[in-house]
């Protein structure tokens, strides 16, 4: 079981967001305590960038309302900016600025120490600082704009797409840094498609799917909880009957005879249940990865549930 | 094969749409630069106001030029910028052809302008006419197809936009330099004056072939770079060939140098990044050298610094929106404020020291020629505040217009056109142009109030309502405030005009003598003056035609129902009294000499006390001098014999009536200020405004270049400032007057106060009337400033005079040629 504090860093509230033609964000609630990673996984264009938006107070909601470190981002956008450290998935810099001098110049803005840690970041990424921004690669451009978000410790990481660009060495030693955030007391939200990297650190995730948050549990009890069913039939054209409560099926394939499901919640007796229904020759259960999860998450449900599971 | 042809063919017609398409922001913003421009145009012709028509064309053609440069900067250097260029350069067409396309859909925009900018001068002829000339217009189209070609050239040519249109707005000027080369070349080996052009075969010979010329290397270039620009990515090691830019960013910062403050680390930040700005403030320094070095306001000059003005405040933000830079501010929670006032430091702190410098040149250059250095302090006020305003309304306009290119193009032209237009109501309305000042800071509050909607890159509606709704209530306020006091009709002070109503000036009225409007007191000027200059030549030639322009005199005052404005003075100084020297004995017997003296003394006490029944002003100051004139015969000691001694003591006695006349040039100005308070007087009368504006002759002259609604309302601010001095000098002593009289002299320049009392000088008192010398100021043309004679010296020493042995009566004025009244 994951230990959590008891402070929530993050919290969101029937929130929602919509533009002209477009719900983008729909009664979207989220917790995150301190000390942990959140993920946010989501297919493009589910509203993961414009959960983060609106929680930096670059996007203000249409409903609902949500708090940032205690502080409401509509009204105190910038204090939060100031307190997090943020990396948007297309992060702005001065291109003729160099390496150094940008962490420099950024230096001003906050404590001692900053200058100290993102050289030091820098040393470790392995980026020339004496050149400038607009003549680095992609990966380089993204282990700046990492080490300027990270240089002044802030209590809270929000992080789009952290790793996009980085070589997998890099990734490692990212995602290790993390850890170390977060077991000194740091948070983390981090949006990322690298599900096995999320797999990883992430303590929490909340699946976004068209605007609305399918799923929000721990990692470890999305593993637990979810399997895979593999039941022959018969007979192709055998109906199987529905799962009852608790369990939910999230994704259904069908090939043939075969049927594949990724049920959640099944129990021992369900399974043995499902083994006595008519028309069933033989039923395979395997442990379910968060890809699985994910994919039946946005492939497998025309609607979407969540349950909060800690 | 033919499958291919038609491939090729819909390749290059999709090519040439997406060009075109990527045309329609400057397009769109053609009709606002064109209104800048008129607006401009209509503003700066109040300057050219007799000398012919303003220069419309400009207007109508200047718009193909920015859209000429628009053009090149959007579909090259834009597209460089935002790397859309590699991507075309990636896909299968070949380089000739996006050249091409680019070329021609910017030669199609060119000509749409042109044919636009045509078709709407011939569709406003009736308000701003210009001269259509088919060569004028050819002209301007090769003119802008050169500049278009000349972009594409330095577009292709240059990494960044900033360096190719600064290249480019020298490249321009090109060929029209070669011309003026020419020009002046040939002049020199004496082939004629110089001419303009293009209507002179030789020079406009020249400027076609040169424009033809670099046109054709502009082609070739454009080509050639374009080439070379699609075909390979620049490298790093193209930055370092940038030798022959006027400006270098400076050598890089040693990072381990101690850590700045935020305001300095933004300020740093600015410095590095405003290239523009930079080069902005060299070139209104620039222009201020050589206003200086000029030794005089040059039109095109001051345009050239309302440009760099307008450029300085577009690039304020221009840095941070490229490629939305100052995000990387907005992410990491750097205060609006911090940001905004480090971007205002440098361009406010160079406008102050212009301001100073301007100053400065000013006073060398212009210090003996204008009055005061309060009016020079003025004048550079008034012009630091076009330029501020200027500056702020195109950074409002920079900042919304979010595109640094198109900005760049755009914000001049519709920013200087628009402070034209506001300083050309403001003078309409009778506003102070230093309301300007005010007016600035309503854009200023705009792009605060913006700010977090710029970092953020939010910039809209809601942030566009927030912002107008600021700047209409700083406006609102600062209006009433300020400007709407000077809307409103001025009323004399209210202890003042109490004052005057107490005095009554109905039995002065109705006593007074009927001197009509003086209307043509000019053609009585220039008889007396007739009469003054012939006077000594007439003496001299003929006594008889002496006496005869005497009676003339006296028949014009008797008889006439016209003031008589009289030079008492002649216009060498010399007053007019040396006439006794001018009638020596020798040509006239003692007797007749005698006579005529004493004629005209009492011709002149007559007319004094007739003027002093007057509650005209003018006549109450005709009277002053008339009395001081009669003071200098009887205190002049080759008079003495002359003077009867009835007539004398008459004289005198009237002399030291102190009080009388006091009474009777305060029962004037209590009559003007009447008359003012019942005289409507309207900022929105707009029939008087054309004609003379006459306060008992207190006259306001005719002044071209003001409108209606100002006119009236300076004429109607300025008799009431005026008149309330001039109340205030009446009640004080000798000694105590000198401020106030300083004040009316230096003001009299500024109110244009025509006062028909001779061409005496703005500031001429007579303490001694022995010593009398006017104050006369060579081409000044100013007229006599009313109050000058009032209680001073000349008044004590005619209440110190004795009386001869027989005592005064005060009996009726004879008239020895018989007229009387």
């Amino acid at each position: 079981m994951i230990e959590h504090a008891t402070n929530l860093v993050l919290e969101t509230q029937q929130l929602g967001v919509s533009f002209p033609g477009c719900q983008a964000l729909e009664k979207v609630n989220l917790q995150v305590h301190k000390g942990t990673v959140f993920a946010l996984l989501g297919e493009n264009g589910a509203g993961k960038t414009t959960l983060i938006r609106i929680l930096t107070g670059f996007l203000q909601p249409t409903t609902g309302n949500c708090s940032v470190l205690g502080l409401n981002p509509v009204r105190d956008a910038v204090a939060i900016r100031r307190r997090v450290g943020y990396v948007s998935d297309a992060p702005a810099m001065y291109d003729w600025m160099r390496v150094d001098e940008i962490g420099w110049f950024a230096a001003s803005f906050y404590s001692d120490g900053y200058l100290e840690r993102y050289r030091e970041m820098i040393a470790g990424y392995e980026v020339p600082t004496d050149r400038k921004i607009r003549h680095l690669s992609k990966g380089q451009r993204a282990k700046v704009a990492l080490a300027l978000a990270l240089a002044h410790d802030p209590e809270l990481l929000i992080l789009d797409e952290p790793t996009s660009g980085l070589d997998p060495l890099v990734r490692r030693e990212f995602l290790e840094s993390l850890l170390e955030r977060v077991a000194d007391g740091r948070t983390v939200l981090l949006s990322s498609h690298q599900i096995n990297e999320v797999e990883r650190v992430a303590d929490q995730v909340a699946i976004l799917h068209q605007g609305k948050v399918c799923l929000v549990d721990s990692v470890q009890n999305l593993r637990e909880s979810f399997v895979e069913l593999t039941i022959g039939l018969a007979d192709p054209l055998v109906t199987l009957p529905e799962f009852e409560s608790p369990a939910e099926v999230f994704r259904t394939q069908v090939n043939g005879r075969q049927h594949r499901l990724v049920v959640r919640d099944l129990s021992p007796q369900q399974l043995e249940q499902v083994k006595s229904w008519q028309g069933v020759e033989h039923v395979a259960s395997h442990a379910t990865t968060l890809e699985d999860v994910f994919a039946a998450c946005l492939r497998g449900r025309p609607s979407s549930q969540h349950s909060a599971r800690s | 094969m033919e499958a291919n042809s038609t491939m090729s063919q819909l390749m290059r017609w999709r090519l040439l749409g997406k060009e075109l398409r990527q045309l329609w922001p400057i397009f769109g913003a053609m009709p606002l630069a064109f209104i800048g421009f008129l607006a401009m145009i209509f503003a700066m012709g109040q300057l050219f106001w007799g000398i012919g028509l303003p220069p419309w064309q400009l207007a109508y053609q200047l718009p193909g030029v920015v859209f000429a440069i628009g053009a090149a900067s959007l579909l090259v250097c834009q597209e460089k910028e935002q790397f859309t260029l590699r991507w075309l350069a990636a896909l299968p067409i070949p380089a000739h052809e996006i050249i091409r396309a680019k070329f021609w859909a910017g030669a199609i925009g060119v000509v749409v302008v042109w044919l636009g900018s045509i078709l709407i001068s011939l569709a406003l002829h009736t308000w701003f006419p210009i001269d259509h000339s088919l060569s004028q217009w050819v002209l301007c189209l090769v003119i802008n197809l050169y500049i278009l070609l000349a972009g594409f050239a330095m577009g292709w040519r240059f990494e960044s936009t900033f360096a190719a249109l600064i290249v480019l707005l020298v490249v321009a000027f090109l060929p029209g330099a070669v011309t003026q080369v020419f020009s002046l070349l040939w002049d020199s080996l004496g082939a004629g004056t110089i001419r303009s052009v293009p209507f002179d075969t030789s020079t406009g010979l020249v400027l076609w072939l040169s424009y033809l010329a670099f046109g054709s290397v502009a082609i070739y270039l454009l080509h050639r770079w374009g080439r070379q620009a699609l075909s390979a990515t620049p490298t790093y090691a193209s930055e370092s060939i940038r030798p022959w830019l006027p400006y270098r960013v400076s050598a890089q910062v040693s990072t381990a140098a101690g850590l700045m403050s935020p305001a300095s680390a933004l300020t740093w930040q600015v410095l590095r990044q405003n290239r523009w700005a930079l080069v902005s403030i060299g070139l209104l320094f620039a222009t201020s050298f050589v206003q200086f070095a000029l030794k005089g306001p040059e039109l095109s000059v001051l345009g050239i610094a309302m440009l760099a003005a307008s450029c300085l405040g577009v690039s304020t933000f221009a840095g941070d929106s490229h490629r939305s830079q100052v995000r990387f501010l907005a992410d990491r929670g750097i205060s609006r404020w911090q940001v905004w006032w480090s971007r205002q430091l440098v361009p406010f702190s160079m406008l102050s020291l212009y301001g100073l410098v301007a100053v400065v040149a000013a006073i060398f250059v212009y210090g003996q020629q204008l009055p005061t250095i309060s009016m020079i302090g003025q004048l550079i006020l008034i012009g630091l505040a076009h330029l501020l305003l200027v500056y702020s309304l195109s950074q409002w306009l920079g900042q919304q217009i979010q595109g640094p290119v198109l900005a760049a193009v755009l914000v001049p032209p519709i920013a200087i056109g628009a402070v034209g237009l506001v300083g050309y109501f403001l003078d309409a309305l009778g506003i102070h142009p230093l309301f300007m000042l005010l007016i600035a800071v309503a854009p200023l509050s705009g792009t605060a109030i913006a700010m977090s909607a710029w970092m953020d890159r939010t910039l809209g509606f809601r942030s566009a309502i927030r912002q107008l709704s600021a700047a209409g209530l700083l406006l609102l306020l600062g209006g009433v405030v300020v400007a709407w006091p000077t809307l409103l009709p001025q009323q004399i002070d209210s202890q003042i005009a109490a004052d005057m109503r107490a005095l009554s000036v109905s039995l002065a009225t109705e006593q007074a003598p009927k001197f009509g409007y003086p209307d043509d007191y000019r053609y009585d000027i220039i008889d007396m003056t007739e009469l003054e200059e012939t006077f000594n030549a007439a003496a001299k030639i003929s006594p008889l035609f002496a006496m005869q322009n005497l009676r003339r005199l006296q028949r014009n005052l008797a008889g006439s129902d016209r003031a008589i404005k009289m030079d008492f003075y002649r216009l060498d100084g010399q007053p007019l009294e040396t006439f006794a020297e001018y009638v020596p004995q020798h040509e006239m017997p003692a007797s007749e000499r005698r006579a005529l003296f004493n004629e005209i003394i009492r011709t002149y006490l007559r007319m004094a006390r007739g003027l002093r029944l007057s509650t005209r002003l003018v006549e109450q100051e005709t009277a002053d001098l008339a009395e001081i004139w009669l003071l200098r015969q009887v205190m002049a000691a080759n008079n003495s014999e002359l003077f009867e001694d009835e007539l004398y003591n008459e004289v005198v006695a009237y002399l030291a009536n102190e009080e009388a006349r006091q009474l009777s040039r305060r029962q004037a100005l209590a009559e003007i200020g009447l008359r003012l308070e019942s005289k409507p007087i309207s900022i929105w009368d707009l029939q008087d405004y054309s004609f003379e504006f006459e306060v008992s002759g207190i006259y306001f002259p005719f002044l071209p270049d003001w409108t209606a609604a100002s006119a009236n309302a300076n004429r109607k601010r300025k008799t009431v400032e005026l008149l309330e001095k001039l109340w205030v000098l009446s009640e004080l002593v000798n000694d105590q007057q000198h401020a106030i009289l300083k004040s009316l002299a230096e003001n009299q320049q500024a109110t244009e106060t025509l006062y028909g009392i001779g061409s005496l000088g703005h500031y001429f008192r007579v303490d001694d009337a022995a010593e009398v010398m006017p104050d006369r100021r060579v081409g000044q043309g100013s007229l006599g400033l009313p109050g000058q004679q009032w209680r001073a010296g000349w008044e004590l020493q005619a209440k110190q005079l004795e009386l001869r042995g027989i005592s005064p009566s005060d009996q009726p004025i004879h008239d020895s040629l018989g007229d009387s009244k």
